[in-house]
């Protein structure tokens, strides 16, 4: 029986929040019993976009957003999970999707000054920074690691 | 979409790096972004928003304009 997008979703995510950690596409093969390529093709075909993105050079997931692969100067942990994403937006989307307290670490994209903030779920107050718009969002899809 | 500590270390990357200035939004406005635009995609019936879902998304945050026009 072919592999359900939505199977493979529910577990990339839930391999990231319990443990932060992204499944490789031979990992989630091997929970499906399916092959690597038909992990690659069903994440592929089924453009999720930015949820799960598949990286075309290697086939290996790019982003499971807000969550990205690679590490980035937007950092978020919780005890010994740690996680990465790709811009200030989705740091502070990463924090609501854990659902329980972390620390978001990230600099001033200017001048390296440290930004640590306590994030707590619910929690409105954020420090009194800014968040910088390069690209309309028209174009937010022509580039997506520009973005 | 980068962290700034305020509007002048803005002013001072984009000149350095010669790129116009695109849109500024409080860190706080993000926050409110980011929950109405991240479901948790585990959730039962999940699937990605439509061209015009995500648009009212940015609106509900008032963030409109040409800046804000998805494609």
């Amino acid at each position: 029986m072919p592999v359900q997008i939505a199977d493979v979703r529910v577990f990339v995510y839930d391999s990231l929040l319990s443990a932060g950690h992204l499944p490789t596409s031979a990992e989630i093969a091997a929970q499906f019993g399916v092959s690597r390529d038909e992990v690659v093709a069903t994440i592929r075909n089924a453009r999720t976009g930015k949820t799960l993105l598949i990286d075309p050079r290697t086939g290996e997931l790019w982003m499971a957003g807000p969550f990205s692969a690679r590490r980035t100067a937007y950092e978020i942990t919780a005890g010994t999970r740690r996680w990465w994403a790709n811009c200030a937006w989705d740091m502070l989307g990463v924090a609501d999707l854990v659902g329980e307290p972390v620390d978001l670490s990230a600099r001033c994209t200017d001048c390296g000054e440290p930004f640590a903030f306590r994030f707590a779920p619910a929690a409105d107050d954020v420090p009194d920074w800014i968040v910088h718009f390069l690209v309309p969002a028209r174009r937010w899809y022509d580039d997506i690691g520009f973005t | 979409m980068s962290l700034f500590r305020s509007e002048e270390h803005v002013a001072r990357w984009l000149e350095e790096r010669g790129h116009a200035r695109g849109a500024i939004v409080p860190l706080s406005t993000v926050l409110q972004l980011s929950r109405a635009w991240y479901a948790d995609p585990r959730a039962p019936g999940w699937r990605p928003r439509t061209r015009d879902e995500s648009q009212k998304v940015l609106a509900s945050v008032g963030l409109t304009g040409e800046f804000w026009e998805l494609p």
